[in-house]
C-alpha cells in the first residue's frame, strides 16, 4: 500500500510538471485586441468648387482658387479615422500655383506626407501641402492626425491657415491670424468653458481653400492613405466636378455695431450666388476682458440681398459655470463675412445633433452638402476683414 | 484646536505607556534572557503513561549538533526550555522509576515554542515525531503567530539545491509572499518599503530607501522564517510583514561541502563552498560558507538583445556576488550557558548594465532604464530651445562628446555591497530564563556607476548604515506564562549623493516636475545678451531680447557682477535618524489546548536635523513638528491558538504594527552652499522683471535674494520641502487560521486575513491657489505625506508533506485583494507612490496594480534510498493588472471630478489612457466623444485587466551515490521555454481607428528593430516607437530562456 501510494506520487509530480509546459507555452502577446473597426469603411464626402478671398485687407488683393470641402466619417458621425493623408488630383489643366511646396508646386496634385515616412528620411523630409499631419476628419482637412499622448492631445483643435499658397503674397506686417477659421458660439458648441481640451480653440468649417490655382472643370480626385496597420496603408478615394468655374463674386466686410452689454449687431451685404452666410468674429481682447474666442453666427439670406444677425450679449469664455460678455469695451476684434452656395454650416454640425444648429435629428455620417435645388458644387467667397475696437 | 489637543493628549499616553515599558523591560532583563528572532522554546509537561499525572523530577536533555540544552520538570512535571538555537534536537527524558523516553527530530525555529509532552512507562519507547510536528509543517498548534517556517530541506526543495542564493523563491513559495509587478518579493501585498527583513535579529534594509540590502541573495542560511502581518510584539518596523533568518551554526562532527557549478546556455558559473564545526565539548564552533558567482543576462527569446527588448527587467546584463559568512561561537562557563557569538557577513553584488557592446551591438541613449536614474541627454540638450554651445559655457562638464556619438555607450554598473556583524552575548540563567545583548552595524552603500565618467552627474550613491543594540529577554513562568521582553535602539545613517547638470539646466528651465510647471526661467540670467540662445528662448516666451541693462531679457547676473556658470545641482541625504523601541509580550497557556499571546510594543524615533548643507526660506527644520521629527507609536498585539482536537487547531490574531517612512522621502536636500555667491544679488524674475515670488515651500513667498531663488527652483526640481512632515504608517491586521493535520506527514492550514493601513506614505500635490489669470489651480511642489491608505483582504493556504524519503514538498498559495487611494499603474506604485491631487481630494480607491491577484508555488521532491531525487519546481500566477481604465481624477474649472480617461485628459500620474477624442469634435471631458479605441480589453477603473496568467517550471534531477560522498545534479530553469513580457500599453502607437493601430505621425514603430536586425551596425535609437514594437502592448520581457545548470557537490 506504501508503495503503491509513492508509486502514484511519483507519477503525479511528473504529471504535474509536464502538464504546466502544455497548458501555456511560450506567451508572446499579451492580451489579444479584441475589437477591430475597418479604417477604410468610413463614409468620405468630397466637393469642391471655387474659392474668392478678398485679401486687400491684409496687403494683396483678390485671389481665386480651388475650395475642397471634404469629410470622412464613421456612422456616429465622428472622424472615421485619426490618421489619414489626402492627396487632391485635379484634372488636366488643373495646376497648383509656384508658392505651393515644392513637391506640389506645378503639379496637378495638393498632397501631404505619409505619417508612415521615416523620420530623417527623404519622404519625411519633402515639403508637401498637408506636411505629415494633415488627415481628413470629420469636417475638413486638419493638421491633427497624430494624438500626442505626451502633449494630452494638442493637436485638437488645430486648423490650416485658409487659404493655402497665399502666404507669399499678404503683407509682412499683416500676419496670418486673420486666416484661420474656427466655428464657435452661438451656432456652434462653446467650446471655451473648460471642460473642452485646452488646446481645443473652435471646430472646423469644413472647408480648404488653394489660392492661385488654375480651375479646369471637370473631375477632381482625393486619394485618402489610411493606415491599415502600422507599416501598410489602404486608399479610400471620392470624386467631385468642377461644373463652373465662374467663382463668387467679392463679400463685402461686414460692419459691426456693439450694442454696449456686451454683444452686437453685424450687417452685411450678400453677394449674388451666395445662398448661405457664415459670420466668423475674432476677439483678439486688446485692453478687453476676452481673449481668443471665435464667434460664429449663421445667415440664409440669399443674395443679393442685406443680411444681419445679432452676437449675444453672453456668449463668451465661460469661467466656472459663468459665462462671460460676448464683447467687452477694450476689446479688438475682426469680422469676416463667408459667403457659401452650399450648406457649409449644416454640414459641419450635421454630424452632431448636440450642435445648436443642428438640422440632423441623430449623428449623421452623410448630412446633405448642397442645397435642394442649388449647384453641385462647393463656391465660397470671404470678405476682407473689419476690424473692431469696442 | 480640539483636534490638536486630543492628539497632542493620545501622544503622551503613548510616551507614558512606553516609560512603563523601559522600566518593566529592565526590570525583566535583570533575571531573564531571550532574544526575539534568533532562539526558540522547547516546552511541555511529562506525564505518567498509566496516572497521567504530572512527574517531577523529569530530567529533560536536548542535544544537537551544534548544542546540548537540559532541564528538570517541577512538581506539576511542566518544562520549559528557552533560548534553544535552532536545529533539528535529540530529546531524552529520564527519571527514576520510569524508562527513559526518546523523541527524535525535534525541529527548533527561532520565535517557535515547541510542546512536547510525552507520558513515561515503565517500558522503554521512542516517541520520534508523533508528539512535536516540524517546525516546518503547515500544522502548528502551539503557534499564537501565524509565521511559516522553512528548514533545511524545504529550502533545498524550493531552490532545487543547496547553494542557490535565491530569497525570492523562498518568499514567494510561502503563503502570504509574491512578486510584484517590478519582480521584487511582496509580503501580503506591502509595498517595497512597508515589509522587513532581518537576518540574524538585525534588521537588513537599508535607511534611505528601507529596500533589502542582500540583493535577494542569501548565504549559509539556517531557517528561513515569514510572518505575515505584524507578528508578536517582538517584531518591529515590519510594515505588512516580516522575514527572518538565521545563519547555520557549525557542530559535531563537523560538517562542510564544496560545490561547483555551471550553465548552459546562459552564463552561469559559481562556486561555493561551506565548512562548520565544533569542538567535542561543544564551547567553540565555527560556520563559514562563500560563495562566488558569475552571470549573463538574457531577458527574452535566446539572443535577443537587451536594448532590443527594452529593458533590463530588474537585472543585468551580467551579475556577480562574492558572499562570505563566518558564524563564530564561544561557549563559556562551566554548563556552557554563556554564549559569545560574532556574526559577519561580506557581500558584494556587481550588476552591469551594458547599454553597448551586447552581443556586439550599439547600445540606445534613450533605453528605459537610462531614463529611470534619472540622465536623458536629449532633454538636456533640447532645454528650451538653448543651443549646445550655450550649454556649453553654462556646464562644461556635460559631455557633449559623448552625445550623438556613433560608438557604443560605455557600460553603467552597479556595486551592491553589503557587509554586517552583529557580537552578542547570551546566557542561559537557567533551563527557563534567557537573555541576550547584541550589537550590530550594517552598512550598505551602493554607488551607480553610469555611463560617462565626464559627468558628475553620471554617479551616485545611495544607502546607508544601521548600528544598533538590543536587549532581549525570556523568562518562563511557571507552567503557563511564557514572558519576552526587550528593546531596541538603533541610528540610522542615510547616504544620498547625487550631482548632476543635466538637472541645474532643467531645474532653471522652466520645466515641469510630475506635471507642475516650474516658473522661472532663470536661466536667461545667465546668458549672455549676445548669445544666441538668448534670441531664441527670449522669442518663445515673448520676452525682449538684448541685455538687462537694457531692458532686455538676457544677463541679468553679469550685470550684477556674476559671470559664472549655473551653480552645480548636488543632492544630499542629511538627516540621521535614531528609533527607540520597547516591547513584552507573554504567551499564556492556561491548558495544553489554548495558547494566548498578549503583548505591547512602542516605537518611536528621532530626526537629527544637523542642516550641514544649509537651507534658504521655510525650507529650514524649524518649521517642522513633532509628528515629523520624534513620532511614537504604540502596538498593542493578542493573539491566541486553540486545539481543538489532535489533527485541528484554529488561530486569531489582531495586531497593530508601524513603518518608519524611508529616509529617502524626509532627508534629501540640495546642497544651499552652492548658491553663496549670488547671496548679496536681489532676487529677479525675468517674466515680471521683479523679485520672484516664487520661493520657499508653498511657492509663494518672494523670495530674498537670489540665492534663496535658485535654491528654490533647485529644490522644487528635486522633490519639494527637504525635510517633510511624514510620520510612520501604521497597519491593523486581523487574521485567522484554521490547521488540520493528516495522515502521512501531510499537513494544511488556511488563513483569510484583513489588514487596513493607515498614514501610509505617498507623495502629492496640493491645490494652493487660483492663478487670478489664467484661473488655473496652483498646486504646490510634490511633496511626501501620509495621505495614503491600503485595505488589504486575502486568504493565504499551505499544505506540506514531509517525509525523509519518497514525496514531500509544500504547495502554497496566496489571493489577495488590495485596494489603496493610489491610481494604479502609476509610476512607484509599489515604492513610494504618487497620488495625484484630483483622485486625493474625491477620495478614490483603486484596487493596486502591481500585484497578481493569485500565485502559487509547488515545490515537491521525490527521494529515492538509492540515492535519487527528483525535485520540480513550479510557479503560477494569474497575471498582472495592465490595462489603464476607463476613467480617470482631473481637475476642470478648478473642481476635482472622475471623467472619461482619453487622451485629452490622461494621464494620471503616468497611467496611459486606451481612448482618443476625435481632434475635430472632442467634446467636454465629461462628455468626450471618442472616435477610436486601442481595441484593448477594458473595465472602468485602471487595473481590471489581467495580463495572461504564467506558469514557469524548474526541475532539478540529482543522484548522490550512496557509497560516496559525491552528489551530481543537474537543475534545468524555464523548462518549457515560457518567455512572458511585463506589459505596458505602446506609447508609441495611436489607433487609426479601434482596434487598428498605426505610428504616431512622424515615427514608424518596428524602424529600429528592422533597421537593427538587417543592419547589425552602429545606430542611435531615433524613437521611442523604436523599442516598443507596433503591438498595443510593450511587452518587457523578464522571462530567462530555458538554461541547464549542472552542479557537483563533496561532502567534505
Amino acid at each position: 500500500m506504501v508503495i503503491s501510494l509513492k508509486k502514484t506520487s511519483l507519477g503525479a509530480l511528473l504529471a504535474a510538471a509536464v502538464l504546466t509546459g502544455c497548458t501555456s507555452g511560450n506567451a508572446g502577446i499579451e492580451p489579444p485586441v479584441k475589437t477591430v473597426v475597418n479604417p477604410l469603411s468610413g463614409t468620405l464626402k468630397f466637393a469642391v468648387g471655387t474659392a474668392t478671398y478678398d485679401l486687400t485687407g491684409v496687403g494683396a488683393s483678390v485671389v481665386n482658387g480651388l475650395n475642397v470641402v471634404t469629410s470622412y466619417r464613421q456612422a456616429n458621425g465622428l472622424s472615421a479615422v485619426l490618421a489619414s493623408t489626402p492627396a487632391i488630383v485635379g484634372p488636366t489643366g488643373f495646376t497648383v500655383p509656384a508658392a505651393a511646396p515644392a513637391v506640389d508646386a506645378g503639379t496637378a496634385s495638393i498632397t501631404g506626407t505619409s505619417q508612415l515616412a521615416v523620420p530623417g528620411s527623404a519622404a519625411a523630409g519633402a515639403a508637401t501641402t498637408f506636411t505629415q499631419a494633415g488627415g481628413v476628419f470629420a469636417y475638413g482637412i486638419l493638421p491633427a492626425n497624430s494624438t500626442n499622448q505626451a502633449s494630452s492631445g494638442s493637436n485638437t483643435g488645430s486648423n490650416y491657415s485658409e487659404p493655402f499658397y497665399a502666404d507669399a503674397i499678404f503683407a509682412p506686417a499683416a500676419g496670418s491670424d486673420q486666416t484661420t477659421y474656427l466655428g464657435g458660439p452661438p451656432a456652434f458648441i462653446n467650446s471655451q468653458d473648460g471642460t473642452y481640451p485646452g488646446s481645443f480653440k473652435g471646430f472646423g468649417l469644413g472647408f480648404n481653400s488653394f489660392a492661385n490655382t488654375t480651375l479646369p472643370v471637370g473631375t477632381y480626385t482625393l486619394n485618402l492613405g489610411i493606415p491599415t496597420g502600422p507599416t501598410t496603408i489602404g486608399t479610400v478615394t471620392g470624386t467631385a466636378t468642377l461644373a463652373t468655374n465662374a467663382a463668387l463674386g467679392v463679400y463685402t466686410a461686414p460692419a459691426f455695431a456693439a450694442d454696449g452689454t456686451g454683444g452686437g449687431t453685424v450687417t452685411f451685404a450678400v453677394p449674388p450666388r451666395v445662398l448661405e452666410t457664415v459670420i466668423v468674429i475674432t476677439d483678439k481682447a486688446g485692453k478687453g476682458c476676452n481673449s481668443g474666442p471665435y464667434y460664429t453666427l449663421v445667415d440664409h439670406t440669399p443674395g443679393p440681398g442685406a443680411g444681419t444677425v445679432t452676437l449675444p450679449d453672453m456668449v463668451g469664455k465661460i469661467t466656472n459655470g459663468t459665462p462671460n460678455t460676448s464683447v467687452c469695451k477694450g476689446d479688438k476684434i475682426k469680422v469676416y463675412a463667408i459667403g457659401a452656395d452650399y450648406r457649409l454650416y449644416e454640414a459641419a454640425v450635421g454630424q452632431d445633433p448636440k450642435f445648436p444648429g443642428s438640422d440632423a435629428t441623430g449623428a449623421s455620417a452623410s448630412p446633405a452638402l448642397f442645397f435642394a435645388g442649388g449647384p453641385t458644387q462647393a463656391d465660397i467667397t470671404v470678405s476682407a476683414p473689419a476690424a473692431f475696437t469696442i | 484646536m480640539k483636534l490638536k489637543l486630543l492628539k497632542s493628549g493620545m501622544r503622551m499616553c503613548a510616551r507614558t505607556a512606553g516609560s512603563v515599558l523601559v522600566m518593566l523591560a529592565l526590570l525583566l532583563g535583570s533575571f531573564v534572557p531571550a532574544f526575539a528572532g534568533t532562539t526558540g522554546t522547547i516546552s511541555g509537561t511529562v506525564t505518567d503513561g498509566v496516572t497521567h499525572a504530572g512527574v517531577p523530577g523529569v530530567k529533560v536533555e536536548l542535544v544537537s549538533p551544534t548544542g546540548k540544552f537540559s532541564a528538570t520538570t517541577d512538581k506539576k512535571g511542566f518544562f520549559s526550555v528557552t533560548g534553544v538555537s535552532p536545529d533539528t534536537y535529540y530529546v531524552t527524558f529520564s527519571a527514576a522509576g520510569y524508562e527513559v523516553t526518546r523523541a527524535e527530530g525535534i525541529n527548533v525555529a527561532p520565535d517557535q515554542v515547541v510542546t512536547l509532552s510525552p507520558a513515561l512507562s515503565k517500558q522503554l519507547q521512542t516517541i520520534g515525531r508523533t508528539s512535536a510536528r516540524s517546525a516546518a509543517s503547515a500544522y502548528q498548534p502551539g503557534q499564537t503567530q501565524d509565521t511559516t517556517t522553512l528548514t533545511q530541506a524545504q529550502i533545498q526543495t524550493i531552490n532545487g539545491r543547496d547553494f542557490n542564493t535565491n530569497e525570492g523563491n523562498l518568499i514567494t513559495s510561502l503563503p502570504g509572499g509574491s512578486l510584484d509587478a517590478n519582480g521584487y518579493p511582496v509580503l501580503r501585498g506591502g509595498r517595497e518599503n512597508e515589509e522587513g527583513l532581518s537576518f540574524e535579529g538585525i534588521s537588513i534594509v537599508d535607511p534611505y530607501t528601507t529596500q533589502f540590502t542582500n540583493s535577494l541573495s542569501v548565504n549559509g542560511i539556517g531557517s528561513f522564517q515569514l510572518t505575515p502581518g505584524a507578528g508578536n510584539a517582538s517584531v518591529g518596523n515590519a510594515g505588512t510583514g516580516t522575514i527572518n533568518y538565521t545563519a547555520k551554526r557549525g557542530t559535531y562532527p563537523a560538517f562542510g561541502s564544496l560545490e561547483v557549478e555551471a550553465q548552459t546556455p546562459v552564463y552561469d558559473h559559481q562556486l561555493a563552498s561551506e565548512y562548520g564545526f565544533a569542538t567535542p565539548d561543544g564551547r567553540f564552533s565555527n560556520y563559514t560558507s562563500f560563495i562566488g558567482q558569475r552571470v549573463g543576462g538574457q531577458y527574452g527569446p535566446k539572443g535577443l538583445p537587451a536594448v532590443v527588448n527594452g529593458d533590463y527587467n530588474g537585472c543585468c546584463s551580467q551579475f556577480a556576488e562574492n558572499n562570505f559568512i563566518n558564524n563564530m561561537i564561544l561557549k563559556l562557563g562551566k554548563d556552557r550557558s554563556t554564549e559569545l557569538q560574532f556574526l559577519y557577513q561580506n557581500q558584494i553584488d556587481q550588476f552591469v548594465y551594458d547599454y553597448g557592446g551586447l552581443n556586439g551591438k550599439q547600445g540606445s541613449y534613450s533605453d528605459p532604464l537610462f531614463t529611470q536614474v534619472g540622465f536623458n541627454y536629449g532633454s538636456a540638450l533640447t532645454f528650451v530651445g538653448a543651443n549646445l554651445s550655450t550649454v556649453q559655457k553654462l556646464a562644461p562638464i556635460l559631455p557633449l562628446d559623448g552625445y550623438n556619438s556613433s560608438g557604443p555607450l560605455p557600460q553603467t554598473a552597479q556595486y551592491q555591497p553589503n557587509e554586517l556583524f552583529k557580537l552578542q552575548l547570551s546566557r542561559s540563567f537557567n533551563s527557563s530564563t534567557f537573555a541576550k545583548l547584541a550589537y550590530y552595524r550594517v552598512n550598505s552603500v551602493v554607488p551607480f556607476d553610469l555611463p560617462d565618467p565626464n559627468v558628475i552627474g553620471a554617479d551616485f550613491f545611495q544607502g546607508g548604515a544601521r548600528t544598533g543594540f538590543t536587549l532581549d529577554a525570556t523568562k518562563q513562568l511557571g507552567d503557563k506564562n511564557l514572558l519576552q521582553a526587550g528593546s531596541r535602539f538603533e541610528y540610522e545613517h542615510p547616504v544620498d549623493y547625487f550631482a548632476s547638470p543635466d538637472r541645474a539646466f532643467r531645474a532653471v528651465g522652466g520645466g515641469s516636475v510630475f506635471g507642475q510647471a516650474i516658473p522661472g526661467f532663470a536661466f536667461l540670467d545667465f546668458v549672455s545678451p549676445t548669445d544666441p540662445s538668448c534670441a531664441g528662448i527670449t522669442g518663445q516666451l515673448g520676452l525682449k531680447a538684448g541685455g538687462y541693462a537694457t531692458g532686455g531679457a538676457c544677463g541679468y547676473l553679469a550685470a550684477k557682477g556674476y559671470t559664472g556658470g549655473l551653480p552645480i545641482y548636488q543632492r544630499y541625504a542629511q538627516y540621521d535618524r535614531s528609533t527607540l523601541a520597547y516591547y513584552v509580550t507573554d504567551q499564556y497557556s492556561p491548558s495544553s489546548k489554548l495558547k494566548i499571546e498578549a503583548g505591547l510594543r512602542v516605537d518611536s524615533s528621532v530626526t537629527h536635523l544637523p542642516n550641514q548643507y544649509g537651507a534658504y526660506g521655510d525650507f529650514t527644520p524649524v518649521s517642522l513638528n513633532s509628528n515629523a521629527t520624534r513620532p511614537s507609536t504604540l502596538e498593542p498585539r493578542i493573539s491566541a491558538n486553540y486545539q481543538f482536537s489532535n489533527r485541528d487547531s484554529l488561530r486569531a490574531s489582531f495586531a497593530r504594527s508601524e513603518q518608519n517612512a524611508p529616509l529617502a522621502v524626509v532627508s534629501t536636500t540640495v546642497d544651499a552652499r552652492n548658491f553663496a555667491a549670488f547671496a548679496n544679488i536681489p532676487s529677479y524674475d525675468v517674466l515680471t522683471g521683479k523679485p520672484a515670488t516664487f520661493c520657499g515651500s508653498t511657492k509663494k513667498a518672494t523670495c530674498t535674494s537670489y540665492a534663496d531663488q535658485l535654491f528654490s527652483l533647485y529644490q522644487y526640481y528635486l522633490n519639494g520641502p527637504a525635510l517633510t512632515p511624514v510620520k510612520p504608517e501604521t497597519f491593523s491586521s486581523y487574521e485567522f487560521t484554521y490547521a488540520h493535520a493528516f495522515n502521512h506527514n501531510i499537513a494544511a492550514k488556511v488563513t483569510p486575513f484583513y489588514t487596513r493601513g493607515y498614514d501610509i506614505v505617498d507623495r502629492t500635490n496640493t491645490v494652493i491657489g487660483t492663478n487670478p489669470n489664467t484661473k488655473a489651480l496652483i498646486l504646490s511642489p510634490p511633496v511626501a505625506g501620509n495621505a495614503g491608505v491600503e485595505r488589504t483582504t486575502g486568504v493565504e493556504f499551505q499544505l506540506t508533506k514531509e517525509a525523509l524519503y519518497g514525496l514531500s514538498g509544500s504547495l502554497s498559495a496566496t489571493y489577495i485583494n488590495k485596494f489603496s487611494n493610489v491610481p494604479p499603474l502609476a509610476p512607484s506604485e509599489d515604492f513610494f507612490p504618487t497620488i495625484p491631487a484630483a483622485s486625493l481630494l474625491l477620495g478614490n480607491t483603486y484596487r493596486v496594480g502591481f500585484l497578481s491577484p493569485f500565485q502559487a508555488t509547488l515545490a515537491a521532491q521525490y527521494r529515492t534510498h538509492s540515492g535519487w531525487r527528483i525535485n520540480p519546481q513550479i510557479t503560477y500566477n494569474k497575471g498582472y493588472p495592465l490595462n489603464p481604465g476607463d476613467t480617470t481624477a482631473v481637475f476642470i474649472n478648478g473642481q476635482p471630478y472622475n471623467v472619461t480617461n482619453t487622451d485629452v485628459t490622461g494621464p494620471t500620474a503616468g497611467v496611459n489612457f486606451g481612448q482618443y477624442v476625435d481632434p475635430a469634435n472632442p467634446g467636454s471631458k465629461f462628455n468626450p466623444n471618442i472616435a477610436a479605441r486601442l481595441g484593448t480589453p477594458s473595465s472602468n477603473t485602471a487595473g481590471g485587466i489581467l495580463s495572461n496568467a504564467r506558469l514557469n517550471t524548474n526541475l532539478t534531477i540529482e543522484y548522490s551515490p550512496p557509497t560516496t560522498r559525491s552528489t551530481f545534479g543537474v537543475q534545468i530553469f524555464n523548462l518549457f521555454d515560457q518567455i512572458y513580457g511585463r506589459p505596458s500599453l505602446n506609447p508609441a502607437v495611436q489607433p487609426i481607428s479601434t482596434g487598428v493601430l498605426g505610428p504616431q505621425t512622424g515615427q514608424l514603430p518596428n524602424y529600429e528593430y528592422s533597421y537593427y536586425a538587417t543592419n547589425a551596425v552602429p545606430y542611435l535609437s531615433p524613437t521611442l516607437a523604436s523599442q516598443h514594437g507596433t503591438s498595443p502592448y510593450v511587452l518587457y520581457q523578464n522571462q530567462t530562456p530555458t538554461t541547464v545548470l549542472f552542479y557537483y557537490k563533496l561532502k567534505l
